[in-house]
């Protein structure tokens, strides 16, 4: 029987007893208290003695003040459902009442990933958080506005932390039962000290009621890590056998996440180590990896999984794992070597701590010698491991840290620094003076060809393609493209441009202000078989299957690496006049109005075409040639001219009309400045920095309305057709009230014209989400389109790509080259990339842009910056970006004593830099 | 669903469950074990295919398969000579397979570029090698690196595909499965003769370790909290709760921002927005490993010897990330010191500090035994027992009044105690070696009943360390000592005996402490748990880590004793849903081996285990001994009462881990209160010592097996 605790258990035993007022022969209570308090007086403050009835008074009292009537409240109150379990009042609190039977609300015990997809971090997720890798949590509250955008967690234990949503490692979706308006509530006024946690302001504490984590908030939470932890073991066992045979003895690569939980979930021990088929049945199970895509995701395994790559990262298993912002879970993780990177590492630790470091001592002793050439020829290990951990190769690896450190501790010239990647590539920079400038780009998962076997010999593959051998292959006909003549096509682009896939053209009907707007894209996959050959479902093509695993075309400060072969670009270029080049066209008629207030555009999606097309007249045009002619009001009006200007007032149009009726978010002024530029030094090497600030201009409007205006109408067009595809979406994040209305002023005076700066976007940022790609069609809310679908890049974009291969087939009428399954699988490694490319290439600019600033401190020790604060303190730190390079973020040390903190987005004057790692983009400011 | 069924591998036991050897079902028997052979021997009734039928492409093969093997299993690393074997024989394999296969459609069979760049399908080789010359030669001269004049062969192409096959079977299949991970995983080296390496993010910066080394009452911690109060993030890292209580009123009063954070007390020093202090003291079990600071203050940090308690300020010492870490202790734990520094690469700077008074040993023992005692004397013995009779005897032989201190009073009690001494209310000390560490007394003189002590299974004679430090005691701060000039502290006995070997134990030169006692973290012993079967018992995990680290021990470390770890852990290990990480946080609870305590915590475990919130007194407890009327009772004897104070003691552990669990300290508070008079008074009413006789009329029964554990 379950005994109501507020209750006195013991009083049976306990006589209610009229004290004696004396006790024993020579002392009355009196005494006895003052004897007690005049001793304890001045080394305990407020010690006052109450008798045990007074003491179960006061505490009844508080008890029900301070934990019941909020449990109350909130079940009655807060709870508002015809379905919600009915349970005595009296029997809220440690009722270890059974929820599951009585709600109908969804088991999180298990969950499709797509959910992920579906929802944003909302209240009732379950996460882990990078400050407690070990314990889930459950979000139980939204950011309450841009002051603080920080989420409110709690762990099983009813802990309460605050944390912004880009220190969620993992989640798990959940849905609250029905009817629950809030978890979290501000402490009522009661007589007695607050119990709740401070969030924002000393005297204003928040609790979650008892019985709310009871029955909501720690249960789940509870049992998915207990199973995870009672998994762990196994877990760590079959991972430790996948691993030997996902792994590829050429290379580093990403299995995603999902598809390793969903080994895991199959992987039947027994049958993986029986001596006979042991073997085989590993091996047809992870070669049919791809088929684990579509079984749901148990959610005990996922978190044990999560934990079991962690530890193995240590042992040089698994390399990262990558994490997507937009659905904020582990997206995939990295594969690494058995045999190059695993066993090398453990062979080269052994060696080098054997006989209490005696190799690290010769090394040392070399360093110290500064005998250079002795320690290529003897050490090249070494050599190896510093420059591993320059390129962040290594990953929760205590192990590898404690050996670098042991390295420097003992070379004179860098006993004191501390052990950073900077110092290791300063070290192999002393040692081998011509190593990379940019160490970041031997990075494995980045995997240029210098990083990798693997990528060396695609590379190979792609230097040797034949295109003729390639159009041999391909069966079916080309003749039933629509031949533009001698319309003019812009591809609008830069001078430097690597590939040119897009261009556009209008005709103006000069009446009833109708014009019909084209967007010509290169059309690569017409080269490949799979755009006509019905026998061929997926991917077949060895280069297609290279594309896919580069994704996109890589962008860096230092280095751009196409997703395709040179020459299949080549050949697909836009831009060559008076070359026939083949297009997949979109076209569309717009009809103009104008009215006393300005003139307006509609869409005829009627008229919305796709075809395979042959243009040939491209007239020069780069973003300064549109601009200037844009720009030159009395020249004459030719009829290159009259077209740009066509072009370019429809293009204000569109915009204007996806702000206004769509929601659309356009940042301003003050975003992405200090976009870092490379440029070559004396001996040729890219490693003069300059900055440069993205600028908007009438040809880039044109150019990316018109861009998104197809990719809009393309992803209207393939959901209407229920044609599968990869969309790209993005989802506005719930948020609290007030955050809430903070975004939705910013959509207003978005559409009065007024972009965010800078300063808005910083305290915005937390609040925004991230895009993705995704199979389904769900809305990309930032860009304001119901569907958005990616085609009008497809020589840098592997999504562009699949989709083109889905609109040959359909343009055909022939059976669909994916499927819906096929183009669910494919999401996961493509989004991996996306993901990985974006951190390589925000990481090199950092990279480049801390450099410069550490010359620049070097050069002027006492040169302080001014620096816009980005996040709320925590720890006496908080986060700041150099209002001019967006990519120079750091954080700023507090000084405790200080009464003001300064607020997100306020600018904080003269702070000096006090640490600054550029390989690991770390910066510490200090103000002055 | 997932693992229900027993593995016919043992995978926790069996080392090797990992291991695979290949299976050769093609490769003849009598080539399993003889290597050097590049022919393909076929029966008769085999005759059937390319090999035996083409007999240049039987050349172009034996020529190729002998050059691989002179490649590839010549001179090499010695551990790779059985594995590399192992793939030459699968390589074989494979050839026999497909040569012998009827079905073998070798003709038709068109190869792709890619794998011509990197053939990796063993089992389409003989396909692949019959077709080879199907790809143009400007691909095989740009695969192969030949310049355009070089003619290629179709034996290089066979060599070159042979050599790629011969590498993926060997680093993607044979070596993968002949290779123990184990072995190599860092998660199964953790080796106790390395623990710096369990920090590695103190690793990454170079501390600078100040070490404040003196005898006791040089006023060397006074410098470290010098230091610490000019810093932005700092930790005081005490050995008791009270020394961390006293260090945050000090500076409390000294109107500087701090926190405490101790056991069973966490107090945070917020600014109006939230935002705690920079500061902290504590105790060391509390210090924050992961957490940057300026300056770390490690006090008393010869403890890092101590078997039970020595983890705490070993792992502090190796672990915390400060760019500045104060020690202050003896000069015995220099040498160690030495050593951890060597051994993480610190800066290590020594400041020594003298003694501010004299200290000298009597050369003769008391005269007239106790009645030679004076104010300001204090009595050291080892038992509670000894104690007790002590004061009642002093107190009716003389007219001295008597406090006492021993270790298993309230911290409160000993300071009460101590303030009576010091102000001169009370004569004489009567105390045990609690008097050692931390609690400023005022004592002229020491006096040493005895010079053995219980080590909890024999008596022993005391070090020269002990007795140093003990005896180190007198002439501490604002003595009283007649001649005005250097305070000065002495030494006696009683007995003659006791005293030479006192005074040997003064005069003797330190005696160096030799091993640090140290123990995992919590992170590793959950990264160890899963070496472990599921659902294995965490003590057989402990017992295990205590095993198989103890083998390894070198002569600097040594494992915390685990004796009362298992102890506590024992009463809530079969509780299922206490989360692992939970129980190693239990297992370090202050739990006194009395039944009364050892119940009441499983009751709070099992609070744990279903996370309910409860109030201490909404337990099963005999909170209504707390009553004026059980003073004069002699039948609730003063143990009772200490066992309900370790209850409430417990209970405030607890609340500070889990404030959500265990609520209401405000009665929690008042209850202490209560307890703690009632054992005052039980003190100053002690006719007789409560240890003389067996206890009679105890109503709880616990007392007889309290009588083993009679040290203090």
């Amino acid at each position: 029987v379950e005994l109501d605790h507020t209750r006195e258990l013991d009083n049976d035993q306990a006589t209610e007893t009229v004290v004696d007022r004396s006790v024993g022969p020579e002392k009355d209570i009196e005494s006895i208290n003052k004897d007690f308090l005049q001793r304890t007086k001045g080394l305990e403050p407020d010690i006052e003695l109450k008798q045990l009835p007074q003491i179960k008074q006061e505490f009844n009292q508080r008890y029900k003040d301070r934990y019941v009537k909020p449990s109350e409240d909130w079940y009655v109150n807060s709870w508002r459902s015809l379905t919600k379990p009915k349970i005595p009042l009296y029997k809220l609190i440690n009722s270890d009442f059974q929820l599951i039977t009585k709600l109908k609300a969804p088991n999180p015990m298990e969950f499709q990933p797509v959910q992920l997809m579906e929802s944003p971090l909302n209240v009732g997720d379950f996460v882990l958080l990078k400050m407690r890798p070990n314990e889930l949590a459950m979000c139980v509250s939204l950011p309450s506005s841009t002051m603080d955008p920080r989420y409110t967690f709690v762990t099983i234990d009813g802990t309460m932390c605050f944390a912004t949503k880009n220190r969620v490692l993992l989640r798990i979706p959940h849905k609250l039962p029905a009817g629950i308006h809030s978890l979290i509530q501000p402490e009522s006024h009661h007589k007695h000290l607050p119990i709740g946690t401070v969030k924002n302001f000393s005297n204003q504490t928040n609790i979650l009621p008892i019985v709310a984590r009871q029955l909501i908030t720690s249960r789940y939470p509870a049992q998915i890590s207990k199973l995870a932890w009672k998994d762990l073991p196994i877990t760590t066992k079959k991972l430790q056998l996948l691993h030997r045979s996902l792994q590829n003895y050429m290379g580093p690569w990403q299995i995603p996440f999902f598809t390793l939980v969903g080994l895991v979930q199959k992987l039947d021990l027994n049958k993986a180590l029986d001596d006979k088929n042991g073997i085989n049945y590993l091996t047809s199970l992870v070669n049919n990896y791809h088929t684990v895509n579509d079984i749901p995701i148990n959610s005990p395994t996922f978190v044990s999984t999560y934990w079991a790559i962690m530890q193995q990262q240590e042992s040089n298993l698994w390399g990262e794992i990558h994490l997507n912002t937009a659905l904020l879970s582990p997206i995939s993780v990295t594969i690494i070597p058995l045999k190059s990177q695993h066993l090398y590492y453990a062979q080269v630790i052994e060696k080098l701590e054997a006989n209490s470091y005696r190799e690290v001592n010769k090394f040392v002793k070399l360093v110290n010698e500064r005998k250079y050439r002795d320690i290529s020829a003897l050490y090249p290990s070494v050599i190896q491991l510093l420059k591993d951990f320059a390129a962040g190769n290594f990953h929760n690896n205590g192990i590898i840290v404690a050996l670098i450190s042991k390295i420097f501790r003992k070379i004179e010239r860098y006993k004191d620094c501390d052990i950073t990647r900077d110092i290791c590539q300063d070290l192999i920079n002393e040692i081998t003076p011509n190593s990379i400038p940019n160490p970041l780009l031997l990075n494995m998962d980045l995997a240029l060809p210098a990083s990798s076997k693997l990528v060396k010999w695609q590379q190979k593959l792609y230097d040797l393609t034949n295109i003729e051998e390639l159009q041999w292959k391909k069966s079916g006909t080309d003749d039933d493209r629509y031949d533009f003549g001698d319309l003019r096509v812009f591809c609008i682009d830069s001078e430097t441009a690597h590939e040119i896939d897009d261009g556009v053209s209008v005709k103006n009907y000069g009446r009833d202000g109708l014009y019909t707007l084209y967007i010509h894209i290169a059309d690569p996959t017409s080269m490949f078989p799979e755009s006509t050959n019905v026998d061929i479902e997926g991917i077949s093509t060895d280069i297609l299957n290279v594309a896919l695993k580069r994704s996109f075309t890589t962008y860096l400060p230092d280095t751009v690496v196409p997703m395709l072969p040179q020459s299949i670009c080549h050949l697909s270029d836009l831009g060559k006049q008076g070359q026939r080049t083949k297009t997949i066209s979109f076209s569309v008629d717009v009809k103009i109005t104008s009215k006393c207030s300005g003139k307006s555009i509609e869409i005829m999606y009627d008229s919305f075409k796709i075809r395979k097309g042959i243009v040939s007249n491209f007239p020069k045009a780069t973003y300064e040639d549109v601009d200037r002619i844009l720009g030159t009001p009395n020249s004459e009006a030719s009829p290159v001219k009259k077209d740009l200007e066509s072009l370019s007032m429809i293009s204000k149009l569109l915009r204007e009309q996806r702000i206004k009726n769509s929601n659309a978010v356009i940042f301003g002024e003050g975003f992405n400045k200090g976009l870092v530029m490379l440029n070559a030094d004396s001996e040729g090497e890219l490693t003069e920095v300059t900055f440069s600030d993205q600028e908007e201009t009438l040809s880039t409007i044109l150019v990316s309305e018109m861009m998104i205006l197809a990719n809009t109408l393309t992803g209207r067009y393939f959901a209407e057709n229920k044609i599968g595809g990869v969309f790209r979406c993005y989802k506005q994040l719930p948020l609290g009230e007030v955050a809430q209305q903070q975004y939705d002023s910013m959509i207003t005076s978005t559409k009065k014209g007024i972009f965010p700066k800078l300063k808005d976007i910083v305290k915005l940022s937390s609040l925004l989400n991230s895009s993705f790609y995704t199979g389904r069609p769900f809305r990309h809310e930032m860009i304001g389109a119901k569907q958005y679908l990616t085609v009008t890049s497809p020589l840098r974009r592997f999504p562009d790509l699949i989709n083109h291969l889905q609109i040959h087939r359909h343009l055909q009428k022939k059976p669909l080259c994916f499927n819906q399954t096929q183009i669910d699988s494919l999401i996961w490694p493509i989004q991996s990339r996306a993901d990985i490319l974006k951190r390589a290439s925000r990481n090199s600019s950092t990279y480049w842009t801390l450099n410069y600033l550490k010359k620049l401190t070097k050069l002027e020790p006492e040169r302080t910056f001014d620096v816009m604060v980005t996040s709320v303190p925590q720890n006496g730190f908080t986060g700041c970006v150099f209002p001019d390079l967006s990519f120079a973020r750091g954080t700023l040390k507090l000084h405790p004593s200080s009464m003001h903190y300064p607020m997100i987005g306020d600018i904080v004057k003269n702070c000096k830099i006090s640490k600054i790692d550029c390989l690991e983009g770390m910066l510490e400011l200090e103000k002055l | 669903y997932y693992h229900s069924e027993p593995h016919s591998i043992d995978l926790f036991h069996d080392k090797d469950w990992i291991v695979k050897r290949p299976k050769f079902l093609n490769l003849p028997k009598n080539e399993h074990s003889k290597l050097d052979i590049f022919q393909f021997n076929f029966n008769k009734s085999e005759s059937n295919n390319v090999y035996l039928q083409d007999s240049s492409f039987k050349d172009n093969l034996d020529k190729a398969m002998q050059f691989i093997y002179n490649d590839k299993l010549s001179s090499l690393d010695a551990k790779q000579v059985p594995i590399k074997n192992l793939a030459w024989l699968k390589l074989r394999d494979y050839i026999y397979q497909q040569l012998k296969d009827p079905k073998l459609q070798a003709k038709t069979y068109v190869p792709s570029v890619s794998e011509i760049i990197h053939p990796s399908s063993p089992g389409n080789l003989i396909s692949l090698l019959i077709n080879c010359n199907k790809i143009s030669n400007l691909v095989w001269k740009s695969v192969l690196k030949y310049s355009l004049s070089n003619n290629i062969t179709t034996l290089d192409k066979f060599i070159h595909v042979l050599q790629q096959t011969f590498d993926h079977v060997y680093e993607q299949e044979i070596l993968p499965m002949m290779t123990n991970t184990d072995d190599t995983d860092g998660a199964h080296n953790v080796d106790i003769t390395n623990p710096a390496e369990w920090f590695p993010e103190a690793r990454k910066i170079r501390r600078h370790i100040i070490m404040h080394i003196g005898p006791t009452n040089s006023g060397k911690t006074y410098r470290a909290l010098q230091k610490l109060k000019s810093v932005d993030r700092g930790y005081y890292a005490g050995p008791l709760r009270l020394l961390a209580r006293e260090v945050y009123d000090r500076f409390h009063a000294e109107k500087i921002r701090c926190n405490l954070l101790t056991g069973e007390e966490v107090i945070r020093d917020l600014d109006d927005r939230g935002n705690s202090a920079g500061l902290t003291s504590g105790t060391v079990e509390m210090v924050p490993i992961n957490q940057k600071f300026d300056v770390v203050v490690l006090d008393e940090i010869q403890m890092m010897s101590d078997g039970d308690r020595g983890w705490a300020w070993t792992n502090a010492l190796l672990g915390v990330v400060s760019k500045e870490v104060h020690l202050c202790g003896e000069k015995s734990v220099l040498p160690l010191v030495k050593s951890i520094v060597k051994m993480t690469g610190d800066k290590l700077t020594i400041n020594e500090y003298e003694r501010l008074g004299k200290l000298s040993v009597e050369e003769k023992p008391i005269k007239d035994g106790i009645k030679g005692l004076r104010k300001g004397d204090c009595v050291v013995a080892f038992s509670k027992k000894k104690i007790l009779d002590l004061k009642l005897k002093i107190e009716k032989d003389t007219n001295l009044k008597v406090a006492v201190i021993y270790g298993s009073l309230p911290p409160e009690t000993r300071v009460q105690q101590a303030a009576l001494f010091n102000n001169g209310e009370y004569d004489i000390m009567v105390a045990s070696d609690a008097i050692g560490m931390g609690l400023n007394l005022s004592i002229d003189r020491v006096v040493f009943t005895t010079n053995m002590k219980y080590n909890g299974e024999e008596l022993m004679e005391m070090t020269s360390s002990q007795i140093k430090q003990i005896g180190g005691r007198a002439g501490r701060f604002k003595s009283r000592s007649a001649s005005g000039g250097v305070p000065q502290g002495f030494i006696t006995s009683f007995e003659s005996k006791v005293l030479k070997s006192v005074r040997k134990a003064i005069e003797a030169p330190v005696e160096y402490l030799k091993t640090a006692v140290t123990w995992p973290t919590d992170e590793i012993c959950a990264q160890l748990m899963t070496q472990f079967p599921p659902g294995t018992p965490t003590s057989v995990l402990l017992q295990t880590i205590s095993d198989e680290l103890e083998k390894s021990s070198d002569n600097l470390f040594t494992l915390s004793d685990l004796k009362s770890k298992l102890k506590v852990i024992g009463l809530f290990e079969h509780m299922e849903d206490i989360p692992f990480f939970d129980k190693l946080k239990l297992s370090n609870a202050p739990v006194k081996d009395m039944p009364m305590v050892t119940k009441a915590f499983t009751k709070f475990c099992e609070t744990i285990a279903k996370r309910h919130t409860r109030g201490l007194l909404s337990y099963r407890l005999p909170f209504n001994l707390l009553d004026y009327n059980c003073i004069p009772n002699e039948s609730y004897s003063l143990e009772v009462y200490e066992s309900l104070y370790n209850i409430i003691t417990l209970y405030f552990w607890l609340s500070n881990r889990y404030p959500n669990y265990f609520i209401d300290m405000e009665s929690a508070k008042d209850l202490k209160y209560f307890c703690e008079m009632i054992i005052f008074e039980k003190l100053d009413r002690l006719k007789k010592n409560p240890y003389a006789h067996k206890p009679f009329g105890s109503t709880r029964g616990h007392l007889s097996s309290s009588r083993r554990r009679l040290r203090t």
